[in-house]
């Protein structure tokens, strides 16, 4: 442990902290753009810059490591002049179009400008002006010259997404954020880069020119759409969902979300879906009231109850429906005399259900896969079926954790893999009993030698 | 011809015939002989870097920080790669003694990097060389050959058991590359921009590999200094600035060219050397150490000698030992918009004070060059390299904002005078004159 003072309040931090971390542990703000806890350290806004004792220059807070008896002031004369010299540099070729802008009132450019922007610009030459990029129908590129460089895009899709699908090209003040020769961004979480850019420069396009920030309202959620339930906020405007955000949840989402979460809000407000009920009399269609449709309903199904007996009943439920909906839908189908309930509709083998205790799950928290010496993945297209955990076993192989693939497809998921084996559909049950077979550390391999694994996956817990 | 004078020469002594870079004419001149000695001697690693540190030779590059130290720094220890890297990415104006050295006597970068890659336990060196002087980097490839030819590289040199590999990677000519550690992300194979330190390369360099980087007159001096021991490598400087060191000299002199000078000597008497000024003219101003050097007036010039610590006196830095002399037919602030120009385009664009100020610097001399300044432009210049100074990842903002300082500081009046009158306080024609471009009919 190491002592550091910040601003006269004493804290005690783990070796290896930086200023940055010690400071969120005594409660002080320091500004920042570029640096996220998510993200690895850059050090290029400068924003961050406090003084530290017996250092003769400002030093940037999140990349300053801290050493024992470090004495830091993020208020003083030396650190605020520092800031507010850094702020004025990222002004100056803003174009502060915040009226039109769609991260107005909820950017962090913005918010810094209040507290550390000069009244008026000094700067009298013309500005900066970047062209805009079409990368795809989601991520929008429309206003790249509000960009402040703090490459966290690029930082997400070479450490999160795992593929770097935008980069700084250009050097000096022309530097640009762009995709390679002008290609789109494809990324499954690409939708993440939005909420990290702290300027508008990178806008959802779905979102883009619907709202201000401050005519939403905020309702909390969970993922109906992600396999993992991610925890969402899901904005409300003059009762239309306009905006799908993440909510920090470390134990599940983090602070990312997939894009088909993200981008999937805009069917519900499609013409094209059905919302008045509608009953068949005649061989036609006709719209009625809830109530009407709620009777008929009710009685059907008591008649087919009363006449054939409630085993003639049965009822599917979609399997990522909430469990207060299921739970009343079982309750449903036991006062209709029906015990056919499920929940899965994709299948066709039930052989095993009375050989199984329980129900099937992962056998561990999601925020435990980090901690895993190795995982096996059977089948799954990972970052298109789980992105999310994708991204956990990707930061994972990258420290310790050995992932093997036993797939049917030649799909990459960007992670790095200790050993992958392909086969048919049909051969999957077979490869699996055959891998399982094997001691574990064995270097034997059922079909080929690249196929080495050696630690097997956690058993389930009890 | 290598030289165009030279005191007591070192490093290019006896560089006059036509293939002197050749590996026999290099062995010819006693070239290899210390590499061989040290490795059939088996002198220890900590004599070598004592007699590095006996000689104070200072880094060659610019920041003049001692060679011997800098060596002694890294991880000997350490199991797996180490690497030596060489500097040679020569992009500062004013300078080309790197290119002159790799021109002429390659060899004696090689034979030095072997050295140091002994002296540090080190098996790989990579020579990063400059992208706009594809013959040398082409050249040194063929010296490179020739060495592993004659066995005074690769494995098992010269039947010792000490292995060294050494490889040429030329840039494409980005000035950022020359800062170390943009040197190394650029030979890893990716953008050249700084990393922030610490961690240093001594401890996290090359494929985050403990790693010493030099200059290339750094390593070029090695085998001199073994050959002739530290305390007679001193003892040509003066203290604390051990050894010869190359100039290159440009500007309004008659003979710009390299010269190899000692340590502490006179600036007048390398002005004489260069065949004084051109024209007869007067001198008005010198920028001793390449264009990111502050600039000294040319009468504190005068009195001054050419080492790191009496340039220091006087307001500037020694750095590359790129000498660049202007006479009066100068306009200053026409000079210190070409320069901020250079900085304004060389900037990484990495963070934020030198991507932002450099470009606002360049805008504002601009303007006032061409006539649109304001009187508080002075101040506003003043603020701006201060908020740049000492704020960015690399020591590229304060090579940006030091020639702007030193220009305000020493030369106020004519930015004033071009503010006021919008045009020089140098006459248009006494400009053309010194020129030598433009020709006055006569």
């Amino acid at each position: 442990m190491l002592e550091i003072e910040i601003d006269g309040k004493k804290a005690q931090v783990p070796d290896g902290s930086t200023v940055m971390d010690a400071a969120q542990q005594v409660g002080v703000y320091i500004p920042h753009f570029c640096y996220h806890k998510k993200l690895s350290i850059a050090a290029n806004c400068r924003m961050c810059l406090v003084q530290v004792e017996k250092a003769p220059k400002p030093l940037p807070a999140c990349a300053t490591p801290v050493t024992n008896g470090m004495k830091v002031f993020t208020h003083s004369e030396l650190a605020v002049k520092a800031q507010k010299g850094v702020m004025e540099f990222l002004l100056i070729n803003h174009p502060l179009d915040c009226p039109i802008c769609d991260q107005g009132g909820e950017c962090q450019l913005q918010d810094m400008s209040v507290g550390y922007g000069p009244m008026k610009s000094r700067y009298t030459e013309e500005k900066r002006v970047v062209f805009h990029k079409d990368v795809g129908p989601l991520v929008g590129m429309e206003e790249m010259s509000r960009c402040i460089h703090c490459t966290r895009c690029v930082r997400f899709g070479q450490e999160i997404a795992g593929i770097m699908e935008l980069g700084m090209a250009s050097r000096n003040m022309h530097s640009e954020i762009q995709t390679f020769l002008g290609r789109t961004v494809d990324s499954e979480l690409s939708g993440n880069m939005i909420d990290l850019c702290p300027v508008g420069a990178l806008t959802s396009k779905p979102f883009r020119y619907t709202a201000r920030a401050w005519e939403l309202q905020r309702r909390k959620s969970v993922s109906p759409h992600d396999s993992v339930g991610a925890n969402l906020v899901v904005q409300v405007k003059h009762d239309a969902v306009v905006r799908v955000l993440p909510r920090e949840n470390e134990a599940v989402n983090e602070c990312w979300i997939s894009d088909k979460e993200r981008f999937a809000y805009p069917a519900l407000n499609s013409d094209e879906r059905l919302t008045k009920p509608m009953v068949k009399q005649g061989g036609e269609w006709r719209e009625v009231d809830w109530n009407v449709a709620l009777d008929y309903v009710a009685h059907g199904l008591k008649d087919i109850s009363r006449e054939q007996g409630g085993d003639a009943l049965a009822a599917l439920a979609a399997p990522n429906s909430t469990v207060e909906e299921l739970f009343l839908l079982g309750k449903v189908m036991k006062g209709l005399g029906s015990g056919n309930v499920d929940f899965r509709p994709r299948q066709t083998d039930f052989g095993t259900d009375f050989k199984r205790a329980g129900t099937p799950w992962l056998g561990l928290k999601l925020a435990e896969i980090k901690d895993l010496d190795a995982a096996l993945v059977v089948g799954s297209f990972l970052r298109k079926d789980h992105p999310l955990i994708a991204q956990r076993l990707r930061q994972a192989a990258k420290k310790y954790t050995k992932v093997s693939l036993l797939s049917v497809g030649g799909e990459d998921n960007l992670i790095r893999l200790h050993a992958r084996l392909t086969v048919a559909p049909s051969a999957l049950a077979r490869a699996w009993r055959r891998w399982s077979r094997l001691p574990p550390n064995s270097k034997e391999s059922p079909r080929r030698p690249a196929w080495n694994p050696s630690v097997p996956v956690k058993p389930p817990r009890p | 011809m290598a030289m165009l004078g030279a005191i007591n020469p070192v490093l290019m002594a006896g560089l006059d015939g036509d293939n002197t870079w050749r590996l026999k004419d290099y062995v010819a001149r006693g070239g290899y002989q210390q590499l061989k000695r040290i490795l059939e001697s088996k002198m220890s690693q900590e004599d070598v870097i004592s007699e590095v540190k006996k000689s104070v030779l200072r880094g060659r590059g610019g920041a003049g920080f001692p060679t011997g130290l800098k060596w002694s720094f890294m991880p000997r220890s350490f199991p797996g790669d180490k690497y030596v890297v060489c500097n040679t990415d020569e992009g500062e104006p004013g300078t080309f003694k790197d290119r002159d050295i790799m021109r002429y006597n390659p060899h004696s970068v090689i034979e030095g990097m072997a050295i140091a890659a002994y002296a540090m336990g080190a098996n790989r060196g990579y020579n990063y060389v400059h992208g706009e002087v594809w013959e040398i980097y082409k050249r040194f490839e063929e010296a490179l050959d020739e060495a592993r030819a004659a066995g005074f590289m690769g494995q098992n040199i010269l039947g010792s058991g000490f292995n060294f590999e050494l490889f040429a990677h030329h840039g494409y000519g980005a000035y950022i590359c020359g800062e170390e550690t943009a040197l190394l992300e650029s030979i890893e194979g990716k953008k050249g921009q700084p990393r922030f330190k610490p961690p240093f390369p001594a401890s996290f360099g090359l494929y985050g590999k403990p790693t010493t980087i030099n200059n290339t007159e750094t390593f070029a001096s090695i085998p001199f200094i073994l050959k002739m021991g530290g305390e007679e490598f001193l003892n040509l400087g003066k203290p604390n600035n051990g050894g010869t060191k190359l100039f290159s000299v440009s500007g309004h002199v008659n003979r710009p060219g390299n010269y190899e000078i000692p340590l502490g000597t006179p600036f007048a008497t390398l002005l004489e050397m260069c065949g004084g000024m051109r024209g007869g003219r007067k001198i008005k101003a010198v920028i001793p150490g390449g264009s990111s050097a502050p600039v000294v007036p040319g009468d504190v010039m005068m009195q001054s000698t050419m080492d790191y610590d009496s340039i220091a006196k006087a307001g500037s830095m020694l750095g590359s030992g790129a000498v660049i002399v202007m006479d009066e037919t100068v306009c200053m602030v026409k000079a210190l918009e070409r320069l901020s120009f250079f900085y304004y385009e060389e900037s990484c664009g990495q963070c934020t004070p030198c991507r932002e100020g450099t470009a606002w610097m360049y805008k504002v001399v601009h303007r006032i060059e061409n006539g649109l300044g304001k009187p508080e432009d002075l101040d506003l210049l003043d603020s701006v390299l201060g908020n740049i100074m000492g704020r960015t990842i690399c020591a590229l903002g304060d090579a940006a904002a030091l020639p702007v300082q030193s220009f305000l500081k020493h030369f106020r009046s004519e930015f004033e005078y071009h503010i006021e009158n919008k045009t020089c306080l140098v006459p248009k024609d006494v400009q053309w004159a010194g020129s030598g471009f433009h020709k006055i009919p006569a």
